[in-house]
């Protein structure tokens, strides 16, 4: 793997996009001309390299405004997606203000999809205000700092996120802040030796 | 004594080591190569399980509520000064 890691940028030189990272670029592109955001979850893993299929896409974005939301609803209703989630602008709305997710999708299909929730956390916060954009020739997607997102999975603690959270470890591992990544895993309240992580 | 969870949760760590130094050891377009072989079936063998959004739904909605759970613990946590500065 070739990477080119600095800080708040990570580039990866040659990846074949597959259709999981086209339907996230897509959406990304749309989303970020109104909230700022970041992808986590699965996805993160994937887009460096983890062999496994994941059929959504979890997005943080900044709370909205309901007529922010509206416009981004619009918007995304004209770029080809639809909202699985049932209901109106304002019902979906509500949904997210009080920490549900509503799902979006290409019309016509359900699988991928973006599973999309307003930042409720300082650790919600943390991640948009210290995103990481990842650099995929002329496109690009934020993510959160790794030694979050590697926290955070152990937190979730179920087979796949400490996998997640191992795979990525091994990926950047040389590159990371492991105070940091400390530091996390104790505010959470998750030990990463266990899985020989940190 | 280890319980067949933990072997196995073991095992697959053992395979996501193993998988991540070959990724680390191969040009870019190596292994996402592969990789985009493998997505592209998983969604193409999703599309042939034509769910509608309701069932979807029905279906994601435990993960969901495990989810929201987890995060919901979450919301009164302050970051340190040291990691929020």
């Amino acid at each position: 793997m070739e990477i080119v890691y600095t800080r708040g940028r990570v580039e990866l030189r040659g990846k074949t996009l597959n259709p999981l990272d086209r339907f996230v670029l897509s959406s990304a592109r749309l989303l970020e001309r109104h909230a700022q955001y970041v992808v986590v979850g699965g996805y993160v893993a994937v887009l460096f390299g983890r062999s496994r299929g994941t059929e959504d896409v979890d997005v943080i974005i900044r709370r909205l405004e309901p007529s922010e939301f509206l416009v981004l609803y619009n918007e995304l209703r004209h770029g080809g997606y639809y909202f699985l989630t049932p209901g109106e602008p304002g019902r979906l709305y509500r949904m997210l203000e009080e920490g549900l997710r509503v799902r979006v999708a290409a019309e016509g299909t359900v699988i991928p999809n973006v599973e999309l929730k307003f930042a409720s956390s300082q650790f919600d916060a943390y991640s948009l205000e210290h995103r990481v954009a990842v650099v995929l020739g002329d496109e690009h997607v934020f993510i959160p700092p790794i030694e979050l997102q590697i926290a955070y999975k152990l937190y979730l603690g179920g087979e796949k996120d400490v996998e997640d959270a191992v795979y990525l470890w091994e990926i950047f591992k040389e590159h990371l802040d492991t105070q940091l990544l400390r530091k996390f895993m104790k505010v959470l309240g998750v030990r990463g030796e266990d899985y020989g992580i940190g | 004594m280890e319980s067949d969870r933990e072997r196995r949760l073991k095992e697959r760590l053992e395979f996501v080591r193993f998988y991540a130094r070959w990724v680390k050891s191969v040009p870019n377009e190596v292994w996402s190569r592969q990789q985009a072989v493998l997505i592209e079936s998983f969604l193409e063998s999703a599309k042939n399980f034509a769910l509608s959004p309701e069932d979807y739904l029905r279906i994601v909605s435990y993960r969901e509520r495990r989810l929201a759970e987890a995060e919901a613990k979450l919301r009164d946590i302050k970051l340190p000064g040291d990691i929020s500065s």
